[in-house]
C-alpha cells in the first residue's frame, strides 16, 4: 500500500509561458543543453512512514517534483498517483491576510490545508501555544501579529493539518534552536504515524535526521535514489564534479 | 496520460475534484467570500454603510439625469423602482465579473502554492456579490411595500431564476476572463469594455421595448434579449417593479429565455474547458512572472 507512486514522470515547461523572464533563465541554467525538461523520467514509490529527502542543485527539478506530487502540475508524460491528501509546509500560511482576524485567518488556512472544523478545534491549543499566542489574540488583526509569531502560526497549522503525503520545499523548521528541534521532532512523529514525507533540502544535517531515503536530481534526471548516507555522499561528489 | 489500474485510494493529485469539490468545501468558499468583503471594508469608518451608499448614489445619478432631466420618468410608471431593480442586478454582474477576472492574478500565492479547485475563487466573487445584493434589496423591498407591492409566487420565482442565471453567467464569463488574465493582461481592458456595455445594453434606464421599436424583431433584438444579464433584469423587474404598476411592459419572449440559458451553459462549459487546459500552465506562469 504505497502512498506515492511516480512512473516515468516527465515535466516540460514550454518557453511560451514566460520564456524571457530572468527567473526562468535562472531555473534552467543548471540543465543540460538549456533543456526545458524539468523532470525527465522520474520513477519512485514511497510507503507509509517513508521520508524522502530530495536533493539537487538549483534548477535540478526539486520544486517541480514536489509540485507534481502536490497536484499543482500535471505531468506531460508518465503517471503520478498519491493516496489521501497532499500538502503541508508547501502550503504554509495559505490564506493569511493582514486584514483578517487571527481566528478568520486560521479558519481559511485550515480550509486550504484540508482540515475539518473538528481537526482545527482539536489542534487549536497546540497551534496557539507553538505560535506563542494566547486565546485573546484570536480577535486581533493578523497585521498586528509580529512576523516570527505569524510564521510559527503558519508552520504549526501546516504540521497540524497532517496530510497523508506531507511536502516541505526548503523550509523544514522555524524559530530558534530549541524550536527547530521541536519542529523536526514533529515531522519525525508524523512519519512515525504512517504519513509519507517528501522534503526538498540540501542540508545534510536535516537529511540525516529525517530522511529514510534520498533522491538526487540532476537536470531533471534521477542521479541517485537510495540510502540517505550514500545519497548525501553522491550529491557532494556531483557538486564537486560540476563546480 | 496512460490509463492505470490504480490501487484503491490512489488518485492523480492534479485532479482537484472541480465543482463537486467546491461544493464539498462550500464552507471554505464562503469564508473566502467573507474575507473578500472584509478586505473591501477594512479600515473604513462607515463600514457596511457603504453597501447602501454606493447603490443609492448610482441610483440618484441615474434618476436625476435620466428620469428628471431627460424626462423618462413620465414614460415609465414608478420609474425610481424600475431603475433601481435593474441597477442592482447589473451591478451584481459587474462586481462579480470584475472580481473573477483578477481572482487568479490577485491570489497568485495561493494558486502557486496550494492545490485546490480553482473554480472556488471566481465562485467566491459571485457569492460575495450575491450577498452584497442584500442591503439594496432591503431598500427595494421597503420602496415596493410603500408603493403597494403585491407579488405572487411566479413573480418571486422569476427573480430567483433571473439571479441564478446571472450568477451562473457571471461565474462562467469570470472563469474565462480569470484564466485569460493570467496570460493576457489586456483581458482586464476587455472586461472594462464589457462592463460598460452591460450598463447600456441592458434595460436599466429605458424600457426594453425601445429596442424592437427602433430595430424591429430581427437579429439585433434577439441578441439583445438573449443577454443573460437582460434576462436577470427582467426577472427582478417581474418580482419588484411589475406588481406595483397598473400597466407593465410586455414579458420576455420564451425563445429569448431559451437562447439566454444556452449562452450561459456554453460560457460555463467554455470556462471549465479553459481551466482544465491551462491549469498547470497558470501555476507556471504565475511563478515565473512574479
Amino acid at each position: 500500500m504505497d502512498n506515492v507512486v511516480l512512473t516515468d514522470v516527465h515535466k516540460i515547461f514550454p518557453r511560451r509561458y514566460g520564456a524571457a523572464t530572468v527567473r526562468q533563465q535562472q531555473m534552467t541554467r543548471g540543465r543540460a543543453s538549456g533543456s526545458d525538461e524539468a523532470l525527465a523520467g522520474v520513477s519512485l514509490t514511497l510507503a507509509p512512514g517513508d521520508v524522502l529527502g530530495v536533493v539537487g542543485r538549483r534548477g535540478a527539478g526539486r520544486s517541480t517534483l514536489l509540485s507534481v506530487v502536490q497536484g499543482l502540475y500535471r505531468p506531460d508524460r508518465g503517471e503520478v498517483m498519491v493516496r489521501g491528501r497532499t500538502g503541508g509546509l508547501v502550503s504554509m500560511g495559505a490564506g493569511f491576510a493582514g486584514y483578517l482576524s487571527v481566528e478568520s485567518a486560521m479558519q481559511i488556512n485550515a480550509g486550504f490545508l484540508g482540515m475539518t472544523r473538528d481537526q482545527l478545534e482539536r489542534a487549536r491549543p497546540d497551534v496557539l501555544e507553538f505560535a506563542g499566542l494566547g486565546g485573546a489574540a484570536l480577535g486581533f488583526p493578523m497585521r498586528e501579529i509580529d512576523a516570527p509569531r505569524r510564521r510559527r502560526l503558519a508552520y504549526a497549522m501546516a504540521v497540524a493539518s497532517a496530510p497523508n503525503v506531507f511536502l516541505a520545499d526548503g523550509l523544514v523548521a522555524v524559530g530558534g534552536e530549541d524550536e527547530r528541534n521541536a519542529c523536526l521532532a514533529r515531522l519525525e512523529s508524523l512519519a512515525g504515524d504512517g504519513h509519507t514525507l517528501v522534503v526538498a533540502t540540501n542540508r545534510a544535517q536535516v537529511l540525516r535526521r529525517l530522511a529514510t531515503k534520498v533522491l538526487v536530481l540532476d537536470a531533471g534526471h534521477v542521479s541517485f535514489l537510495g540510502r540517505t548516507a550514500a545519497g548525501i555522499k553522491h550529491f557532494k561528489k556531483l557538486r564537486r564534479q560540476t563546480d | 496520460m496512460a490509463a492505470t489500474d490504480a490501487a484503491p485510494g490512489l488518485r492523480a493529485p492534479w485532479r482537484t475534484g472541480g465543482i463537486v469539490e467546491v461544493w464539498r468545501q462550500r464552507r471554505l468558499t464562503w469564508l473566502i467570500a467573507k474575507s473578500q468583503r472584509s478586505r473591501r471594508l477594512y479600515g473604513t469608518r462607515l463600514g457596511r454603510l457603504w453597501d447602501y451608499i454606493n447603490p443609492l448614489t448610482q441610483f440618484m445619478v441615474y434618476f436625476v439625469v435620466i428620469g428628471i432631466l431627460l424626462g423618462l420618468q413620465r414614460t415609465v410608471e414608478n420609474f425610481p423602482l424600475y431603475i433601481f431593480s435593474g441597477l442592482v442586478t447589473v451591478q451584481m454582474f459587474i462586481g462579480g465579473l470584475n472580481g473573477a477576472t483578477t481572482a487568479f492574478t490577485k491570489n497568485r500565492l495561493l494558486v502557486r502554492r496550494v492545490a485546490f479547485p480553482r473554480q472556488m475563487l471566481p465562485i467566491a466573487h459571485v457569492v460575495r456579490e450575491f450577498v452584497s445584493l442584500g442591503p439594496p434589496v432591503v431598500v427595494l423591498l421597503i420602496a415596493c411595500v410603500l408603493l403597494g407591492w403585491s407579488p405572487d409566487a411566479t413573480a418571486l420565482l422569476a427573480a430567483v431564476g433571473g439571479l441564478a442565471l446571472i450568477s451562473l453567467f457571471t461565474y462562467g464569463l469570470g472563469l474565462v476572463a480569470g484564466v485569460s488574465m493570467v496570460f493576457v493582461r489586456d483581458t482586464s481592458q476587455v472586461v472594462g469594455v464589457i462592463t460598460t456595455l452591460a450598463r447600456w445594453a441592458t434595460p436599466i434606464i429605458y424600457p426594453w421595448t425601445l429596442v424592437p421599436d427602433r430595430f424591429g424583431d430581427g437579429l439585433i433584438t434577439t441578441l439583445y434579449l438573449a443577454n443573460p444579464v437582460t434576462i436577470g433584469v427582467f426577472g427582478m423587474r417581474e418580482a419588484f417593479w411589475h406588481p406595483t404598476v397598473d400597466e407593465g411592459l410586455p414579458p420576455l419572449p420564451p425563445e429569448a429565455l431559451v437562447l439566454g440559458m444556452t449562452v450561459t451553459v456554453v460560457v460555463v462549459v467554455l470556462g471549465h474547458l479553459m481551466l482544465a487546459r491551462y491549469q498547470s500552465a497558470m501555476v507556471q506562469r504565475l511563478r515565473w512572472t512574479t
